[in-house]
């Protein structure tokens, strides 16, 4: 029964400091940046002579939907992935460092919940900066342009060259984010599972992004192309392959439940670490 | 209440804790000294479940800290070393974020808790802004929520100055005497020790080398204090007729045979017509008990 009110402690805790609002506005300038830069002549010329291969016509497609599905994979592309793995790494180790720890564990509460009720808080707060970032690209690039406009996707490594109409666009776009939601809580999940090792709190994030980097750089090694299921950033990409006209949902749902089992292992690694080592400074 | 039972604690090659047996009535106040690196930290974090114990068990109201770990310290209040909080959380929040660990705490007991450290008209203030002072008054604060029958308290004076020291004494001794706790509190301030506790754990490199009520224990040799003209004759002839141990303490203090008594020093001394200006007795302090123990080779086992 205490369990909502725990995890709800420990997000008014993670919205309360400081840095946290520094880093949703750190995205919104971020996502402007792009904008501005997607709105460049080279950048718009580009974007004319792709969709006029296509056939489509660049007013329909230029325009909010569009440009908000490139805003938020570059922005979560170059900041997502780095904050997520902050939040995750300073979960444990940040509040062991700064003794607050010691408090907590002093009260009747058993270590596995203590995990658990920190790896949930992370997992909420993923969930919520993927929504911000999902939302937030679509209402400025929406106001920007004052039009939602068609969805158009060129991710020629993915095979997708496609164009869809302002409703199913949306639709599209909401699917799209709803399973990045989930798919980068393979992220928190191995950011806390390093952080619950008696581990300094950038030590833990330096060591996550370390992972997903080498994950991401082998499975782009032609050598290994037969391999790409083994490697996770394959499955935290199942988002982006919603965007297919016919996705392969069974294809996109055995990443997710890939995502969620490496996800479920870290943590299950890190509450068991956690629940099985000394707190003493 | 608190039992401890052959408790061991070694990190890498140093042992930490050795084989502590200990046992705690309820409703006591005792005091855990102990030199810097005694074991009193590693001995209370294993009590509270935050180090893991190579072997021996630990035990509060029946229920084992590491089996049972939520019952164990479901009436446990407890300062384990320096008290941190969330600076950005006011000090009310804080008390909301730490009691959400242990069940719901209604409105009346957090300020009444507040109240009671004295913390209630800053405890709406940012932690973060708080002295060090305040920040072991909310510390205590929170061990009070929700209710507890224990309070351990590690070094809870410590880094406070001369006035915030008493308050904190003063604080400890009226929840020791109005809410009826049992209190285990560690320090290496034996001034403090001295005035709240009776009861002593003492502690040397990992051991327990004492238990029990310091100022009724047993075996400890009559000290006094002698001035006297010419002092070297005085103490050459009380030495001589073995009614004294060789030699002056560190304290300016010489101790008596056993069996004998400052009267028996005076009468020698007058017939023998050296003239005694004072022959006292002082009351035993817990320094002199602590350095008396300590400087024994096995730490007065």
């Amino acid at each position: 029964m205490n369990l909502p009110r725990q995890v709800g402690w420990e997000l008014r805790r993670m919205f309360a400091r400081r840095r946290t609002w520094i880093g949703f506005g750190a995205f919104l300038v971020l996502q402007a940046m792009v904008l501005i830069l997607l709105q460049t002549p080279r950048a718009r010329r580009s974007f004319a002579r792709l969709l006029e291969r296509g056939g489509y016509g660049f007013e329909d497609y230029y325009a909010g939907l569009t440009l908000a599905l490139v805003v938020v994979s570059l922005s979560f592309f170059l900041l997502g992935g780095l904050y997520l793995a902050l939040v995750g790494g300073d979960v444990v180790a940040k509040e062991e460092e700064e003794g607050t720890l010691r408090l907590v564990l002093a009260r009747p509460v058993s270590r596995v919940r203590v995990a658990g009720v920190k790896a949930a808080a992370c997992a909420a707060y993923n969930l919520l900066l993927v929504v911000f970032l999902g939302a937030s690209s679509l209402a400025v690039c929406t106001l920007r342009f004052g039009r939602l406009g068609g969805l158009f996707v060129l991710i020629p490594e993915e095979g997708l060259f496609v164009a869809y109409d302002p409703g199913p666009g949306l639709a599209r776009y909401v699917i799209g984010i709803g399973l990045m939601a989930v798919s980068t809580q393979v992220i928190t999940a191995i950011a806390f599972m390093f952080s619950c090792f008696r581990i300094k709190p950038a030590a833990a994030t330096v060591l996550t992004l370390s992972v997903l980097f080498l994950d991401m750089v082998l499975r782009n090694v032609p050598y290994f192309a037969d391999y790409r299921p083994w490697f996770i950033t394959h499955h935290t990409a199942a988002w982006i392959r919603s965007f297919q006209e016919a996705p392969a949902w069974w294809d996109i749902g055995r990443s997710l439940v890939m995502v969620a089992a490496v996800s479920l292992t870290c943590v299950a690694i890190g509450a068991a670490r956690f629940s099985t080592r000394d707190f003493k400074s | 209440m608190i039992e401890l039972e052959g408790l061991h604690k070694r990190f890498g090659n140093r042992i930490a804790v050795e084989d502590l047996t200990l046992r705690i009535p309820r409703g006591r106040l005792v005091g855990l000294l102990g030199h810097n690196g005694a074991g009193k930290s590693t001995a209370l974090g294993m009590l509270l479940g935050q180090v893991f114990p190579d072997r021996g068990t630990a035990r509060i109201g029946g229920a084992d800290v590491f089996a049972d770990r939520r019952r164990a310290l479901a009436r446990v209040g407890a300062i384990y070393e320096a008290p941190a909080f969330y600076g950005y959380l006011s000090g009310w929040q804080n008390l909301q974020a730490f009691t959400a660990w242990s069940g719901p705490v209604s409105r009346r007991d957090m300020a009444d808790a507040a109240e009671r450290v004295g913390l209630a008209d800053r405890i709406h203030d940012r932690a973060g802004a708080y002295s060090h002072g305040m920040r072991q008054r909310l510390a205590l604060a929170q061990a009070l929520l929700p209710r507890p029958e224990v309070l351990i308290l590690d070094e809870p004076g410590d880094g406070l100055d001369p006035e915030g020291i008493h308050e904190m004494r003063e604080m400890i001794r009226s929840l020791h005497r109005d809410l009826g706790l049992t209190v285990l509190l560690s320090s290496h301030l034996l001034t403090e020790v001295q005035a709240l506790c009776t009861d002593l754990v003492v502690m040397r490199q990992g051991r327990m080398v004492f238990q029990g009520d310091w100022r009724a224990a047993g075996g400890q040799a009559t000290r006094i204090r002698l001035i006297a003209a010419p002092i070297d004759r005085a103490l050459a002839l009380l030495e001589a007729m073995d009614l004294i141990e060789p030699g002056v303490g560190p304290d300016g203090l010489i101790t008596l045979r056993p069996q004998v008594d400052s009267a028996d020093l005076a009468e020698v001394l007058v017939k023998d017509r050296i003239r005694v200006m004072e022959l006292h007795e002082p009351e035993p302090t817990l320094e002199s008990f602590y350095l008396a123990l300590s400087a024994e080779p096995d730490g007065g086992e």
